[in-house]
């Protein structure tokens, strides 16, 4: 996947199964957040924004 | 006299056919009436081109769509997650149609550019502006379909052991699931499956969880015992059948992708297998 998506983050966490979400929290949202920063870069993120809700 | 007695046999033989369905149906009507009653609906509801969905929505700002793997429901990332993400974000998991709480319009196939299409229809309805789309398994592979078929939609995706790819022994491995008529998926769904799931439901979750331990709270807190209703069976057997129909012509325009994107994957885990699903 890493050299057909340009840019692509990729993490691989040893000896992890299927469920991440239930067994690592804390690094799953670290990932999403990560990638958020990056998807996110730019736009006006204040709360309450009516672009945003 | 021989006839009397063949005519008394297959009455008798036929009565207790019956009587054998007519068990498998109670019970798998009081499986899921059992199952709504300990896990009921916690979200709002919207109607999508005629599939109900049930979704959460909490939070302001940044928002991110969340989508559920095979058999699955919000709960997955709602128990998990939600709490957890800061403040900052506005934080939306829907059962996927089907799954849940939400129904699936009549005549819906479940192939994945069509439940691509509804979540794009979801984020359109809920005015999201280009949300970031967090999958897990199968809900992985649709959040692939949606960056691909409608890039415009959505800012990013981050994929948590996703399936990316079909896989050879792909039908084996999804065993009684694999059903391709409707028919007698439906009565399936009916009868034997939701009896049979109930009784193979802890072994089936360890090997999911594997290597890591099945949690406790896992059959009510993160809403497991819904996958033990007909409806869910339907659905989730529907998906099965989708995946093999749609994947192989979605995988060969992940290329395509131009937004920003994540993957992570376990090296152990045991159902998206990743030297057949991230290495690739």
């Amino acid at each position: 996947m890493r050299s057909r998506i340009q840019g692509l983050d990729f993490e691989v966490v040893e000896g992890m199964g299927h469920m991440p979400q239930f067994v690592a929290p804390e690094r799953i949202v670290a990932f999403i957040e990560r990638v958020a920063n990056r998807a996110f870069a730019g736009r006006d993120i204040t709360a309450g924004s009516q672009q945003f809700h | 006299m021989f006839l009397s007695i063949l005519s008394w046999l297959l009455a008798v033989l036929l009565s207790l056919a019956v009587l054998g369905i007519a068990s498998l149906v109670l019970a798998t009507l009081w499986i899921a009436a059992k199952a709504e009653r300990l896990v009921p609906p916690v979200g709002k509801f919207i109607e999508i081109d005629g599939n109900r969905i049930h979704y959460v929505d909490q939070g302001e700002g940044r928002p991110i769509v969340f989508l559920h793997g095979l058999g699955a429901q919000l709960h997955h990332f709602r128990h998990t997650l939600f709490g957890r993400l800061g403040p900052g974000y506005r934080l939306i998991a829907l059962d996927r149609p089907g799954a849940g709480y939400s129904v699936r319009a009549s005549g819906a196939t479940g192939r994945l550019t069509e439940q691509a299409e509804i979540v794009r229809r979801f984020i359109e309805a809920l005015r999201l502006e280009k949300p970031l789309v967090v999958g897990h398994s199968l809900g992985g592979a649709i959040a692939l379909t949606l960056a691909v078929e409608h890039p415009e939609a959505i800012s990013g995706i981050a994929l948590l052991a996703p399936l990316t790819h079909v896989e050879a022994d792909g039908r084996e491995k999804f065993g009684s699931l694999y059903i391709p008529s409707r028919l007698w998926r439906w009565i399936m769904s009916y009868t034997v499956a939701i009896p049979t799931s109930l009784r193979y439901a802890r072994p089936t979750m360890e090997f999911i969880f594997a290597p890591q331990i099945l949690p406790g709270d896992y059959m009510v807190a993160a809403g497991g015992w819904l996958g033990l209703r007909p409806a869910h069976f339907y659905a989730m057997s529907s998906d099965v059948v989708a995946i093999e129909r749609d994947l192989g012509r979605i995988e060969g325009r992940y290329g395509e992708i131009a937004m920003p994107a994540g993957i992570l994957f376990g090296d152990a885990d045991r159902v998206t297998r990743f030297h057949t699903q991230g290495r690739r």
